[in-house]
């Protein structure tokens, strides 16, 4: 494997070097001479054509934004591949990137921000937050709420959690975003890709006097949640002692039908009725659920957890890597928004794990709740669930914690989608 | 400086009237689902009479223990099944090969080679 990769980087170096050299070469002198031999013949005329060929290829017009951009790319596909971090965006977006960054002269519908151009056309569903609530529909038919409707006071966790996105906001202004870029900033500590694709494309489109950083967020978003195995261990460990690690949980009831079938339907009622703003989303999350909990449309809840979902993350992941073209991706803003990112991830997690210490000491018995799972409140679905049972396990090999933390984890979705919506109705 | 200040003060505002909401909306959750939702269906299943009761069984599950013996039939069930066999060829014989010579057919019905006169 090692030696594929060894000779993959070697044959691309040599095509981006000699590429390059040719384009330049092609770009400058060929077409000097063609031009001053003042149209000599079918020769002339050829190394015309070929030169001005040559300079439209991507070598000729290819920056050292451009490269960057390829690099990170590769780097996607190779974190989804060789690690199997988050495989399934990362490999369309990691894709995106490449697509985003190849060089090209503008002016011929090709480029995603070119009017007209087929990526363009796709973009649109990202621009104007359509796939968003169609992969929340999605995430509604596959989610079950079970966990979360045995032991209802896990949803606090979820709530908890949500302090990474109000805290990262705050930080965005600090450091000079204006008020509605620093509110999708903020969402990154959601832990949520498409919402914070839906809330950056209401407030940080590029309209209204805000820059377009949709891309950056929508990057900085994905990459956090593919490398929560890496961010959230060490502050698990750094916020829980051993015993608190080790503490047992009652094991989850059995939750009938008819509650499974009341929590969508409530859930839409209530938290819409709180922030209609987060309409979009929770209203599709919670329809998606219902088409799974009620019994009667298993086609439909089959589709949307399945082939309905599959094609929008692919456009989806596609076009917001693409959206990452170097010049409008690498900016000091970009570089910000990443740190900001991170800052929030940790915040949140921080968050979560917290206030689990802080219920313990109003629960007693088997009623405590292991604070670990107080780190899946950042939704990052079910990543943060599967790194808090590993975790858990770590300490104790018969302590199962996934089921329990599928319940913050959920709450976390409602949580931060309830989020974006009181953003964007005090700053949209 | 003035117009950061003034962004600060919104985002403050901003940030502690959006952590309430947060957390309003997920209480509410909990105390309908903690405390509402089961003592309405308790009432509903009250009023319900027992035959009733019975006739509209929906199929799901409703303990724990039933859950587990359902969970413990399907492990025996995948531990028992056999999807891939051994695979493992072999070259004794597992039977004997036709031969004319040792065939039924010609003891038992040719009965005589003589001829009556």
């Amino acid at each position: 494997m090692k030696r594929t990769y060894r000779y993959l980087t070697l044959v691309f170096l040599i095509f981006l070097v000699g590429g390059f050299a040719l384009g330049q070469i092609a770009d400058t002198n060929a077409l000097q001479q063609a031009t001053d031999d003042g149209g000599d013949g079918m020769v002339s005329s050829a190394i015309k054509g070929i030169s001005v060929f040559l300079g439209y290829t991507g070598f000729a017009n290819i920056t050292i934004g451009h490269i960057i951009m390829i690099l990170v790319g590769l780097i996607f596909i190779w974190l989804a591949i060789e690690f199997d971090y988050e495989p399934l965006l990362l490999i369309p977006i990691g894709t995106g990137i490449l697509i985003g960054n190849i060089p090209f002269i503008a002016g011929n519908q090709i480029g995603i921000y070119e009017s007209g151009s087929v990526l363009n056309y796709l973009y649109f569903g990202v621009v104007k937050g359509v796939y968003p609530p169609l992969i929340f529909l999605g995430i509604g038919a596959m989610t079950d709420f079970s966990s979360l409707i045995s032991n209802p006071k896990l949803m606090l966790l979820g709530a908890a959690a949500q302090i990474g996105v109000f805290l990262t906001f705050f930080g965005a202004i600090a450091i000079g975003f204006s008020l509605p870029e620093a509110g999708a900033i903020g969402i990154i500590g959601g832990a949520d890709g498409p919402t914070a694709i839906f809330l950056s494309s209401k407030l940080a489109n590029g309209l209204n006097g805000t820059s377009n950083l949709i891309g950056p967020i929508a990057i900085a978003a994905y990459s956090y949640m593919a490398l929560v195995p890496v961010i959230q261990p060490p502050i698990m460990r750094l916020l829980t002692n051993k015993k608190e690690r080790t503490i047992r949980m009652k094991p989850p009831r059995a939750v009938s039908k008819r509650e499974k079938i009341i929590f969508p339907i409530l859930g839409l009622l209530l938290t819409t009725f709180i922030a209609p703003s987060a309409l979009p989303l929770l209203g599709m999350l919670f329809f998606g659920n219902l088409l799974k909990e009620s019994g009667r449309t298993e086609r439909l809840a089959d589709t949307a957890r399945t082939k309905l979902i599959d094609i929008i993350t692919i456009l989806l992941g596609v076009t917001v890597g693409a959206s990452t073209q170097a010049d409008v991706f690498l900016t000091w803003d970009s570089m910000k928004i990443f740190g900001l990112g991170a800052g929030s991830f940790v915040v949140a997690t921080m968050g979560g794990l917290l206030f689990a210490k802080f219920m313990n000491l109003f629960l007693k018995g088997d009623n405590k709740i292991n604070p670990l799972i107080g780190a899946s409140g950042v939704s990052a679905v079910p990543d943060s669930a599967r790194v808090v049972q590993q975790e858990g396990l770590k300490y104790d090999p018969n302590n199962h914690l996934l089921m329990h933390a599928m319940a913050p984890n959920v709450s976390g979705v409602i949580g931060s989608a309830v989020a974006a919506g009181i953003l964007l109705s005090f700053l949209g | 400086m003035i117009l950061l200040n003034s962004s600060i003060q919104e985002g403050v505002t901003i940030l502690m009237v959006g952590l309430t909401i947060v957390f309003i909306s997920l209480l509410l959750l909990f105390i309908v689902f903690q405390f509402i939702v089961p003592r309405v269906l308790k009432i509903l299943d009250f009023k319900k009479p027992v035959a009733k009761k019975v006739e509209k069984d929906d199929g799901s599950i409703e303990s724990g223990e039933q859950m587990a013996a359902i969970a413990a039939a399907i492990y025996s069930f995948l531990e028992e099944a056999h999807d891939e066999e051994n695979a493992i060829v072999t070259i004794n014989k597992s039977r004997k090969d036709y031969s004319p010579w040792s065939s039924k057919i010609y003891t038992t019905h040719n009965l005589s080679h003589r001829r009556s006169i």
